[in-house]
């Protein structure tokens, strides 16, 4: 019990130090400060967005009125061009459709939600990752290769987050790879322990690479190079790691393609003794 | 182009489904539009092709935003007016956009009747300015035509002297004065002392 509590309280303190600081520790049971920060902390998220929410959605709101006020004038015509207005009707059902996701995007930004932090092996979870994400990486023809060793990467996480955090990076990395010939369409994801006693998960790409000055502006929200994404995953992608009191980068690589570094604190730095089943909460 | 020939609406939005939902609408009260996916492409590809105006979104990522275009374009003589549309305004944005002239500032979604009416305004602005440019293009040709002596009069005449100061300082008689005086009149189609003075004012003479 001790332990994990003691971790908690850390990563608590190191991501709200503000709020956290001058709390009698034993105020919350185990797993309350973990929600009650989760959730401000993603509210705090989502209050930094308040500019970039209300400008992706009026965008799409603003082109449903601008359609509707347009068929209604179309309509009253002697003679409506029909066609026009069903076109119409088509473009507004798309924007509502846009609309209600960012909705969405931002509801799992600002939900409460119930998250597990049980210790986990990061080697199971990428198996199950590769599960998912292989078939689709081969109908775009990608080929992911794997590097995890052979060690156990525990972490103390919660499997549903950083398996949504790990499958954004290799979604990106397959549409970095889009037009990219086949024979050089490659993902390598790799896994190991760092001398930090953290686990680096890092995702490349063989693609073009981001020019340098958008490197750090990638985790930024609503920032996107994309022509249909919303530039929201990466921020998620953030938000879940930084959860895990751990960080994540993004580089080019040396040798050509975007470099994506997650670390994450392995559930026993230095290898100490590990609690049993009944410390786990 | 006629000046009752309908007026075109350059829309100007990275959003592309904005941009067609803004062009219908403009279509169907009957303007014309063009669209443009950001300030580069509008600065590309805009001529000035009749009387509009410029509905220009703020925030278009990967490029210039709304109001440095527009700050660009008031440096023009031929600058269309420019309504802004916005997703997110604030004041200090606003303020600074009227500062410059902007004819509105509206935010996104945007009423029908406040969309068109602004964009009315902006199309009634650039009228006048064409207009005027107009009447201002006319006046110098008038004023270009006149002799150097005629021109030397009408200086004078608007200086506030009298026929005979003109004609003792020119060397010349009060008569050869008021012939000179009556061409001027005649060159600027205009029959009173007073319309010289608003001539004189238009051309910026003092």
């Amino acid at each position: 019990m001790v332990t994990l509590e003691e971790d908690e309280r850390q990563a608590a303190s190191a991501r709200n130090q503000d709020t956290m600081r001058g709390l009698p520790p034993d105020i919350e049971d185990a797993r309350g400060p973990h929600l009650a920060l989760m959730h401000t902390h993603r509210l705090a998220v989502v209050g930094k967005l308040s500019a970039s929410i209300a400008h992706e959605i009026n965008q799409p709101l603003g082109a449903i009125m601008s359609n509707a006020d347009a068929a209604k004038l179309l309509l009253a015509q002697s003679d409506p061009n029909l066609d026009e207005v069903r076109l119409i009707l088509k473009d507004i059902i798309t924007d509502c459709v846009r609309a209600s996701e960012v909705v969405r995007q931002v509801r799992t930004l600002a939900n409460k939600r119930q998250p597990e932090l049980p210790e986990i092996d990061l080697q199971d979870l990428l198996r199950g990752i590769l599960h998912l994400a292989s078939p689709i990486a081969a109908r775009r023809g990608v080929t992911i290769l794997t590097d995890f060793g052979s060690q156990e990467l525990r972490v103390y996480g919660d499997a549903v987050l950083l398996r949504q955090a790990i499958l954004n990076l290799l979604l990106n990395a397959m549409d970095e790879l889009d037009g990219v010939p086949q024979e050089a369409a490659i993902i390598e994801l790799g896994a190991n322990l760092s001398r930090a006693g953290e686990v680096e998960i890092t995702v490349r790409d063989h693609g073009n690479g981001f020019p340098e000055p958008q490197l750090p502006q990638l985790f930024e929200a609503f920032f996107t190079t994309k022509s249909q994404g919303l530039g929201l995953g990466l921020t998620i992608v953030r938000s879940i790691v930084e959860y895990h009191n751990g960080r994540v980068t993004a580089e080019n690589h040396p040798a050509g393609g975007a470099l994506f570094r997650m670390s994450i604190p392995t559930a026993f730095p230095g290898g100490t003794s590990k609690p049993s089943e009944d410390q786990m909460i | 182009m006629s000046k009752d020939a309908p007026a075109i609406v350059h829309i100007i939005d990275d959003d592309e489904s904005l941009r067609t939902a803004l062009g219908r609408l403009l279509g169907a009260v009957g303007l014309r539009t063009r669209t443009y996916s950001g300030a580069g492409d509008f600065l590309l590809n805009w001529h000035d092709d009749g009387a509009g105006c410029i509905l220009l979104d703020v925030e278009m990522p990967g490029g210039p935003s709304g109001p440095e275009l527009h700050q660009a374009l008031t440096q023009r003589s031929d600058a269309l007016p420019v309504v802004f549309l916005t997703g997110h305004g604030n004041i200090d944005m606003g303020v600074h956009a009227m500062k410059f002239g902007a004819v509105d500032f509206l935010t996104k979604p945007v009423q029908r009747d406040a969309l068109l009416g602004a964009v009315e305004e902006a199309i009634a602005r650039d009228r006048a300015r064409r207009d005027a440019q107009v009447k201002d293009r006319d006046l110098q040709a008038d004023y270009d035509s006149l002799s150097p002596r005629e021109c030397e009069v009408f200086k004078q005449i608007i200086a506030g002297r009298l026929n005979k100061q003109i004609a003792y300082d020119l060397g010349t008689s009060e008569r050869t004065i008021k012939a000179h005086r009556a061409h001027v009149m005649e060159k600027f189609h205009v029959h009173r002392f007073v319309d010289l003075i608003k001539i004189a004012n238009r051309l910026h003479l003092e």
